[in-house]
């Protein structure tokens, strides 16, 4: 038990500074005001459904924050990022068909991703492989992880909503950090800037991504599958 | 004075507890061997104990039906035999005593896969018939587990009652096979497939059901076919993940979420709380597929328990009753101390089963953390911090509240 106390007492000024904590809530506003979300008074239930996903952007494995020794996997990011939406989805009994619509192309472009990883690991993400097959599998994982976030998001137009968002594009952001600082150029951009900088592309992306059709969603996170499952050498 | 019919029922609540009670008390004596009684005519290992204790739990959730203590009882003798014969009656008596023809049915493909076996091996002893391992027995047992799990309700698009104990003696029969030797690829490719189609299937039914009970009858049919998966993963992380499982199984029959529940307590049995039993059995088992290498059955295992915990979701309605909110508390508890429970009472089952596994995947505590999947190579593959994460959300819950009361203040 001393050794989880000793970790959280540690990992304060990822609490409040970043990932999560002010920053946390600075990225949340940025993406909130972005999609004209309006910023509504905090109460409990509100406060409920955003505590997975700030719990999540926390524990996200950017640098430079403070290292913290109980790491999460993309199944448990996945399931608190959708927290409100799942909350919401299951209150309102929205059709399960639409549902599926949603949602499944996230979870093939994840599958893609765990595949090149070889681990649920989060931290597997910022790996970043050696192999050029291996790399043009990560970069369509991540544009089909991008592009899928639109309908998911749109579910919820609340904080909670923004917050998720937020979490969902950060993961997506997590390799291509990792594939640009193997270059010799952006390695020298601190980190502080390179992770806002690599958000505010993914906003960029995903408000671009919001006119695609479901059949391209689909395509883009099927072939990302497909290389993935391709063996390397 | 008791009556008789009180008499009766208390008996047999009594029954139930001490089963449970002594596959509690079991686990002190098979922690580090199997404990053999009579010559090796009884054995008593970790899955014995498993049994013991699950199978008391699921009987005592149930109103009072007298034919499910025989079926109790012939479990029982069927997973603490130490010889094919005793383990093929067990399973036949007790799928025999069911009200269901498929069970029946069930029962005779499991007795006839074990029975294939003795009569293919040079001993009916089941530690030492390895040897009589054929691919008809296999499928006769797979057959076998695919019907008492509900496989001809999905085929025939119906939904009857789903009988827990029923899956367990499938899932039990399964495992036992482990004791026996070591599965080809083959098999375990038709265990993986079957359940994945069982599960999909299962889950898809939930969400999609709109009646209370009929979700619920799914949901229990879809967590079963999660446990089959596992156990075709043929690793001790899977076995592990069998048990997390059949325990979310048992909790969840505990309390009767269809008869209504809180939302608070609705939640807690979904699943889709980090830290509670049901989440840790379906991460188990995402982490389990994971560690054995194979990434889309780690994401097809993840979807189909995003569909379950949603349909649980949408099924919380009703007057609360107080089973629910007891059973919630306990998965909590039980989520919680996961790192205890796999140490302790899932540990000894992977090591009873070792011979017939493979290395490629063990989940271990992570101190008092949670959980954590290790591949062949014993690099993490999937982590599940459930104490560290409530700690962690209550933190910065309190924060937020603080800061809230403050600008109300203010």
């Amino acid at each position: 038990m001393s050794d989880i106390l000793g970790a959280l007492g540690q990992a304060w000024s990822r609490l409040l500074l970043y990932p999560g904590g002010l920053s946390a809530v600075l990225m949340v506003l940025i993406v909130a005001r972005l999609r004209g979300i309006p910023l509504a008074t905090v109460g409990p239930f509100t406060l409920l459904d955003l505590l997975p996903s700030l719990g999540v952007i926390t524990l996200l494995p950017l640098t430079p924050a403070a290292p913290f020794a109980y790491g999460l996997d993309v199944p448990t990011a996945l399931l608190m990022l959708l927290w409100p939406s799942f909350r919401r989805a299951a209150r309102e009994r929205i059709a399960p068909q639409q549902m599926l619509e949603w949602y499944l192309p996230l979870l093939i472009a994840a599958t893609a991703l765990v595949s090149v990883t070889t681990t649920l690991d989060l931290s597997g993400l910022l790996r970043w492989p050696a192999e050029p097959l291996r790399q043009l599998c990560f970069l369509l994982g991540v544009l089909a992880w991008i592009a899928a976030l639109p309908p998911v998001t749109s579910l919820q137009s609340n904080l909670a909503g923004a917050c998720s968002e937020v979490g969902l594009l950060l993961i997506g952001v997590l390799p291509l950090i990792a594939g640009l600082n193997t270059l010799p150029i952006t390695r020298e951009i601190p980190s502080l800037i390179l992770v806002p900088a690599m958000l505010i592309v993914a906003v960029m992306a995903a408000s671009g991504a919001c006119n695609l059709s479901l059949p391209a969603r689909y395509l883009l996170a099927g072939i990302a599958l497909l290389v993935s499952g391709f063996p390397v050498r | 004075m008791l009556s008789e019919r009180k008499f009766s029922h208390l008996l047999y609540r009594l029954l139930c507890v001490a089963t449970m009670m002594i596959g509690v008390g079991g686990y002190w004596l098979i922690q580090r061997r199997p404990v053999s009684i009579a010559q090796g005519i009884i054995v008593v290992d970790g899955l014995s104990c498993l049994v013991l204790f699950s199978a008391g739990l699921l009987v005592l959730t149930i109103p009072v039906q007298w034919r499910q203590v025989w079926q109790l009882l012939a479990l029982i003798g069927a997973m603490t035999s130490g010889h094919i014969a005793g383990l093929a009656g067990g399973l036949l008596a007790a799928t025999a005593l069911s009200r269901r023809w498929d069970h029946r049915l069930a029962g005779l493909a499991l007795a006839g896969g074990y029975l294939g076996i003795g009569g293919n091996a040079t001993s009916w002893w089941i530690t030492l018939s390895g040897d009589g391992l054929n691919s008809v027995s296999f499928v006769s047992l797979l057959v076998g587990a695919a019907l008492a799990v509900g496989a001809l309700d999905g085929a025939m698009k119906r939904v009857s009652s789903f009988e827990p104990l029923m899956a367990l003696t499938a899932l039990a029969a399964l495992l036992r096979l482990y004791s026996v030797g070591p599965w080809n690829l083959g098999w375990q490719f038709a265990t993986l497939l079957v359940g994945s189609s069982l599960a999909l299937h299962a889950a898809w039914r939930a969400v999609t059901a709109q009646d209370a009970q009929d979700t619920e009858v799914w949901l229990q049919r879809g967590i079963s076919s999660l446990a089959l998966i596992a156990t075709g993963c043929a690793t001790p992380a899977g076995v592990v993940a069998t048990g997390l499982l059949v325990l979310h199984l048992s909790v969840r029959q505990l309390g009767q979420p269809a008869l209504g529940i809180a939302p608070w307590a609705g939640w807690l049995l979904t699943g889709a709380v980090p830290g509670s039993l049901g989440f840790m059995a379906f991460w188990s088992v995402s982490a389990a597929a994971m560690a054995a290498g194979i990434a889309v059955l780690a994401m097809v295992v993840w979807a189909t328990a995003l569909c379950l915990m949603l349909a649980a979701g949408r099924q919380i309605s009703g007057t609360p009753q107080r089973r629910g909110a007891l059973a919630a508390v306990i998965s909590l508890a039980a989520g919680l101390a996961t790192p205890i429970l796999v140490r302790w009472m899932l540990r000894p089952l992977s090591d009873h089963l070792q011979g017939g596994l493979t290395p490629y995947g063990a989940i271990e505590p992570w101190g008092w953390a949670g959980l954590l999947a290790l591949d062949a190579g014993s690099h993490p593959a999937a982590t599940a911090p459930g104490l560290v994460l409530l700690i962690m959300l209550g933190l910065i819950g309190a924060l937020a509240w603080v800061i809230i009361r403050w600008r109300e203040r203010g």
